[in-house]
């Protein structure tokens, strides 16, 4: 029996309203994160990384395409279901650092407080990761800690409620060299021994090679993977193939080429060189 | 599981108290309100009902059964009238019955004994008799003991020695002489004595209100007296508002008592002023109610107003803390506790401080504005509008914290700024609060006195509502259209871009309009109120203080006061004749010492003072003054009148009269018959060797039949002479038909009144009297008096005018006998008289009819101050006071009035209502200020100045608040003028109203409240930069 993937999304795409516009933030996202899987998703401001994090979470909706959390399909889920999604299965570690803690609080009463209510659940995860931080776990409110001391606070709540997929969202901004390194080190870790897949969005290069997988988003789309082997594009569902950002240079948005299987069980592309096709 | 020391919102609350304290703060301000409004209340109908029965008398806090006593069936009356008084239920209210028998009639009594005999006493006297049964055992007996068969009592003071044998005889359909010995005085001032000693004078059964001689009731059935027999009730103690259903319950009984068959068998009659003055009391206790309620109300509303934008505040700065609940999927129930644990902490702790603060509030306030006074706080309105309260803050609480604890997951993630578009729910509700202020604020305009617990007196909330509203739609529209320019100062950027991207923090100025509008309106209303009840103090007693004066019948008053007061501008002397209603109600002053002494405002009139003595004391030619003691008239060409109508000449029972008046009034001088010749005054009938002044020439009638009778002569010469000296006559000018006048008088019928005309002839004056109806006096008058007595008259006042002359009216003079008035105009608000009666000039009235008849109250109205040589002087002439009122008395008195003390105690209200205005719009900005951090961290980054920033912050705290303050203003005054004059401030007349918004209050309301939120906003603007600085 074959394990349900810990994320898995497929046609994904999402459109908001702003300043009265439509903005299509997502155009079709294709994306498995098996169990236990780190993977990162880097791109451009504007790429649609936050924004596949946040439906992810089950805090939008999809605007059409389907994602499944753990086997759950989020877009026809139940506030209810997408509660205890939240509560059993998901770690949440959000942007910035007020939208994740109880400021006034210790890092332990953040603890406590992630999970109460929730059943199976204690504070000993939690505390662990306070411990791998150096995290002292009664020093006082979670606001006179460092920057880094607040993101392991963060770290150590999202992953207290032993979920299946941590969420997290641009966890190591703000935080120099050294602390960005420990604070990975720790994540990598802890979600290694208890098995949580993880899906990380940043815009740092050193913090996605931590990862198992480096997924690139470009305009809403999966761009490239990069699962230690080099940068590969990824087709689409569709049979897109994004043609790697070093090489877009060469072919400009409207050109027209060739495609062509060039026998050993690749693809020639090509630009067409009929005149009468030349676009200019 | 952790050391965390107590549950999460205790915490909380230690770590970050500002909230959870200025929303206990909050709360428990709205509670002291709501303890206080009902306390006070209760507290100022409770001293109305007791000052309003102690200054009842025995006539207003007794209940009378009264009924005539027929021969020989005393037994018969007194178990009628017991039956009457003895129908009372609720016994414990009420003192036992006085039974007492008093005769109609004086009775006199002499002391028999020896005349001349050392030490013995030969004084006697005259007073009813009463009867008194078994009450005597509870009159306080000064000496001796109750009286048994054929004994007595007498007042103390009384000469008479105990065993004097007393001679008594009483008149009557039978008169009745009988003996009785001298047992024992009795004090006839305590209330029993005063009851069994003068029951027919103290309840207005009319008698006289002199003790009685007392014999007992044995005496008084067995003597067969004739009078009337009364059993009183009086109250047994100052009631309490509770006892106000069973004391009428009590009434409701005695009248049927009166109707039984028992009761009306005798013909039983009850008599109380207590319904009367409980229904008065009544009155103004609903009065009261009204302005203290809707005072409180609007306060409380105040409150769960601050509140809401309190907690929606906090709600907006902690909305990414109430989502992370949710965000981790947490239980409902920590979730809602989250949210609501700490501001019901807050709630329930400030309620319950509120309690307290509200008791000791009015523990403090109500003793200094009511006196000793009890306050009952375990009653059911104190009970329910606490409860009332904290429900209301607690809704208040749950309504504002539902939007932020229920905001898209997804907003939260998000920093938007908030939308151009008001909201569906913001909108209903602000188009639904204005439609209501505007509908109930037409009713208000078009309703000319509001009674009852009218929702139109929220009009100071209403009219800011409607203001701020609007003023805030006109504020968002202005600021973001200015946002869309770059910023080209520091406080463009601070102030003006911030208020265009949070429109909301508007609301605080909403919050400050609505608060300085009800504090502004309250002020007002209280100082309305105390000048209302002053203005009428002033106008009902007249003066700073009035002396009611007996003045001898040989001296005259005006003069006598014008020897005391030579300057005019301490003393002036006033005759007052209440004849009931309408004209018969006549104030006679000195118009020359109007405007010095009265404590009268010339707005009451209408008129400035000068005018109201010209109105009143028209110019007049000067007038005949006569000297000697013996009148001689020349007449010539007498006869009948010409014309086929004019009624007949008859000499025979016709008399020539003369009128002259002196310091001692009026005296009539009559010289015979009309007929050509001399007619003469018998010798030294003519009182005039110091002077006297003639007031009319005219004819008598004797016919005994009262035919119409007439004459015409011709009159030569006017004049007197003393002695056996010679006639010295008058000049020859008063021949001239300009110096004389028909006198009107006291002519009652306009259709056939004597008239007398004058001619001009070569030989003297022609004059023509004519009777037309008989039994008059028809005569001419010189003109140094106005032919009508000229009055001005209350707006309120019903007249019946007097055909045939213009401006004439039918009232009454100061001898109480009819005469014609002349009305000069209608006026506002007389002194005394308020609107129904007339005012006239009192030197002119004396001209008009006899000043030593005069059955009016003679009074001396003095400015402020002692003035003993005005009352030396007075006393030299033989004036007497026999009684002193003042004005500062009047007013104190006034005061006490419930709707005017409810509008004094409604200030406290107020006040707590700005004050929690104040403390809400701080803890705003502290809640608030930690969302400005980002903005001044980035200010000091860019090297901007710290003051800079400060004054900067200084004034995007201060600039809403101000335009809240300013606009405060606008509308409570704007309340003020809508409503005041149709508040229920004062009943039955009153002089005018005058300025309704008085400037004090305006300036003291609004500086205050501007210097309390300048200081908020310097709290503001360091808690925001400290902030900024921290980040």
């Amino acid at each position: 029996m074959t394990t349900a993937p810990a994320f898995r999304a497929a046609g994904l795409v999402h459109v908001y309203r702003e300043a009265g516009t439509d903005v299509a933030a997502l155009r079709g996202v294709d994306l498995d994160v098996p169990a236990g899987q780190r993977v990162a998703l880097l791109g451009p401001s504007g790429s649609g990384k936050s924004t596949l994090l946040t439906v992810a979470a089950g805090l939008m909706r999809p605007s059409a395409g389907t994602v499944e959390v753990d086997g759950e399909d989020l877009g026809t889920a139940t506030e209810r279901t997408l509660h205890r999604l939240r509560r059993d299965t998901l770690g949440l570690m959000l942007q910035g650092a007020d939208v994740n803690l109880l400021l006034h609080e210790s890092a332990r009463a953040n603890i406590a407080w992630a999970v109460h209510g929730v059943p199976g659940r204690d504070a000993d995860v939690g505390l662990r990761v306070l411990e791998a931080g150096a995290v002292a776990a009664d020093s006082g409110p979670v606001a006179d800690l460092s920057p880094a001391g607040r993101q392991t606070v963060a770290l150590a709540v999202a992953l207290a409620t032993r979920p299946r997929l941590l969420l997290a969202d641009e966890p190591t901004s703000r935080l120099d060299d050294a602390a960005r390194d420990r604070l990975l080190d720790v994540l990598v870790d802890e979600t290694e021994r208890e098995g949580v897949a993880v899906l990380l969005v940043t815009h740092d290069e050193r913090v996605a090679r931590r990862m198992q997988r480096m997924v690139h988003l470009r305009d809403g789309r999966v761009g490239e993977e990069d699962s230690g082997a080099g940068r590969r594009a990824v087709v689409t569902a569709d049979g897109a193939v994004p043609i790697p950002e070093h090489l877009r240079g060469l072919f400009p948005a409207g050109t027209l080429v060739q495609v062509e299987a060039d026998g050993t069980g690749g693809l020639r592309v090509r630009p067409a060189v009929d005149t009468e096709e030349v676009v200019s | 599981m952790g050391r965390s020391t107590g549950p999460f919102w205790l915490r909380s609350i230690r770590r970050r108290p500002v909230a959870v304290v200025v929303l206990a703060a909050l709360a428990a301000l709205a509670t002291a309100v709501s303890v206080l409004a009902p306390l006070l209340l209760r507290a100022v109908e409770q001293t109305a009902l007791s000052e309003a029965l102690s200054a009842g008398g025995l006539s207003h806090t007794a209940v009378t059964a009264s009924a005539e006593i027929q021969p020989s069936r005393l037994p018969d009356a007194q178990d009628a009238v017991l039956s009457v008084t003895n129908s009372i239920v609720h016994g414990r209210l009420w003192q036992q019955e006085v039974v007492v028998a008093e005769t109609k009639a004086t009775a006199t009594w002499t002391p028999r004994g020896t005349a001349g005999t050392a030490g013995t006493a030969r004084t006697g006297g005259a007073s009813p008799i009463a009867g008194v049964g078994d009450g005597c055992r509870r009159l306080t007996l000064v000496t001796g003991h109750c009286p048994g068969t054929d004994e007595v009592l007498l007042p103390a003071g009384s000469d008479v020695r105990i065993g004097t044998p007393l001679d008594l005889a009483l008149g009557g359909t039978f008169p009745v002489r009988f003996r009785a010995t001298v047992v024992g005085t009795y004090d006839p001032t305590t209330t029993v004595g005063r009851i069994t000693s003068a029951p027919g004078g103290v309840f207005g059964a009319g008698g006289s209100t002199s003790p009685d001689v007392l014999v007992s009731l044995d005496t008084f059935g067995t003597r067969e007296l004739e009078g009337s027999i009364w059993s009183v009730r009086p109250l047994a103690r100052a009631i309490d508002l509770d006892d106000l259903p069973l004391v009428r319950s009590d009434l409701r009984a005695v009248d049927a008592a009166a109707l039984s068959p028992t009761g009306a068998s005798e013909a039983v009659d009850v008599q109380t002023g207590l319904g009367g003055l409980l229904d008065d009391v009544a009155d103004g206790r609903r009065d009261a109610t009204v302005v203290v309620a809707v005072t409180a109300l609007q306060a409380v509303l105040l409150a769960w107003f601050a509140e809401a934008v309190l907690v929606s505040r906090v709600g907006r700065a902690r909305a990414a803390e109430w989502g992370l609940a949710r965000l981790r999927g947490l239980p409902r129930g920590r979730r809602i506790g989250t949210v609501l644990i700490e501001p019901a902490v807050a709630v329930l702790l400030g309620s319950a401080v509120g309690i307290g603060l509200g008791l000791g509030t009015a523990a403090l306030t109500a003793p200094s504005v009511l006196g000793s006074v009890v306050l009952e706080p375990f009653r059911a309105p104190v009970v329910l509008t606490v409860v009332a309260a904290v429900v209301g803050s607690a809704g208040a609480l749950v309504v504002a914290s539902a939007r932020s604890a229920r905001l898209p997951l997804a907003d939260l993630l998000r920093r938007t700024t908030e939308p151009r578009t008001t909201g569906r729910t913001a909108a209903v509700v602000q188009a639904s609060g204005v439609v209501l202020a505007v509908t109930v604020l037409a009713a208000v305009v078009t309703q000319q006195q509001i009674t009852g617990p009218g929702v139109a007196l929220l009009a100071p909330t209403l009219v800011a509502v409607l203001l701020g509203l609007i003023a805030l739609r006109v504020a968002v529209w202005v600021l973001r259209r200015r946002a869309d320019r770059p910023a080209r100062t520091l406080a463009g950027v601070l102030v003006l871009r911030r208020l265009a991207r949070t429109p909301s923090a508007l609301t605080t100025a909403v919050m400050v309009t609505v608060g300085v509008s009800v504090a502004l309106s309250t002020c007002q209303t209280a100082v309305l109120a105390v000048r209302l009840q002053d203005d009428r103090a002033r106008a009902t007693t007249g003066a700073a203080t009035v002396l009611k004066v007996d003045v001898p019948d040989d001296v005259s008053f005006i003069d006598a006061v014008h020897r005391a007061d030579p300057s005019g501008r301490q003393a002036m002397a006033v005759e007052h004749l209440d004849g009931g209603v309408g004209v018969g109600r006549l104030l006679a002053v000195d118009t020359t010492r109007f405007a010095a002494v009265s404590a009268s405002d010339s707005s009451w009139t209408g008129r400035t003072d000068d005018a109201v003595r010209r109105s009143l004391a028209p110019a007049h030619g000067p007038s005949l003054t006569l000297h000697g003691d013996r009148l001689a008239l020349t007449l010539d060409h007498t006869g009948a009148i010409g014309g086929s109508t004019a009624p007949s000449f008859r000499p025979d029972t016709t008399d020539v009269a003369v009128t002259v008046q002196n310091a001692s009034g009026w005296h009539r001088l009559t010289l015979g018959e009309p007929r050509d010749g001399i007619l003469r005054s018998g010798p030294g009938t003519l009182p005039c060797a110091d002077g006297c002044r003639l007031v009319w020439i005219g004819l008598l009638s004797t016919d005994p039949e009262g035919q119409a009778y007439g004459a015409a002569t011709t009159i030569t010469r006017i004049a007197t002479s003393t002695g056996s000296g010679a006639d010295r006559a008058v000049s020859s000018d008063w021949l001239s038909p300009r110096r004389w006048q028909d006198r009107v008088g006291s002519a009652g019928d306009a259709s056939s009144r004597p008239t007398g005309t004058v001619f001009a002839t070569d030989d003297g004056l022609r004059v023509s009297w004519a009777d037309p109806a008989g039994g008059g006096s028809p005569s001419i008058a010189p003109r140094d008096a106005p032919q009508l007595l000229p009055v001005l008259i209350g707006a309120a006042s019903r007249v019946l005018p007097f055909p045939g002359i213009e401006h004439a009216v039918s009232g009454i003079g100061l001898d109480g006998q009819t005469q014609v008035l002349g009305t000069a105009g209608r006026v506002p608000s007389l002194p005394r008289l308020l609107d129904d009666g007339a005012m006239a000039d009192l030197g002119v009235a004396g001209r008009l009819s006899d000043p030593s008849t005069s059955v009016a109250d003679h009074e001396v109205w003095l400015t402020p101050g002692s003035h003993p040589a005005v009352l030396a002087a007075l006393r030299a002439d033989g004036v007497q006071v026999t009684g002193t009122r003042t004005l500062a008395a009047a007013e104190r008195h006034a005061e006490r009035h419930p709707v005017t003390l409810a509008a004094v105690l409604g200030v406290p209200v107020a006040a707590v209502a700005l004050l929690l205005t104040v403390l809400a719009v701080l803890a705003v900005g502290l809640v608030g200020a930690a969302t400005r951090s980002t903005d001044l961290a980035a200010l000091r980054s860019a090297g901007v100045d710290g003051r800079r920033t400060r004054r900067a912050l200084v004034l995007g705290a201060f600039l809403p608040t101000a335009m809240g303050t300013a606009l405060g203003a606008v509308a409570g005054t704007l309340a003020t003028l809508l409503i005041a004059d149709r508040l229920p401030l004062r009943d039955g007349a009153a002089p005018p109203v005058g300025l309704l918004v008085e400037p004090g209050p305006v300036l003291a309301t609004v500086v205050g409240s501007a210097l309390l939120l300048l200081v908020t906003a310097v709290l503001t603007a360091r808690a925001e930069q400290r902030a900024g600085g921290a980040s």
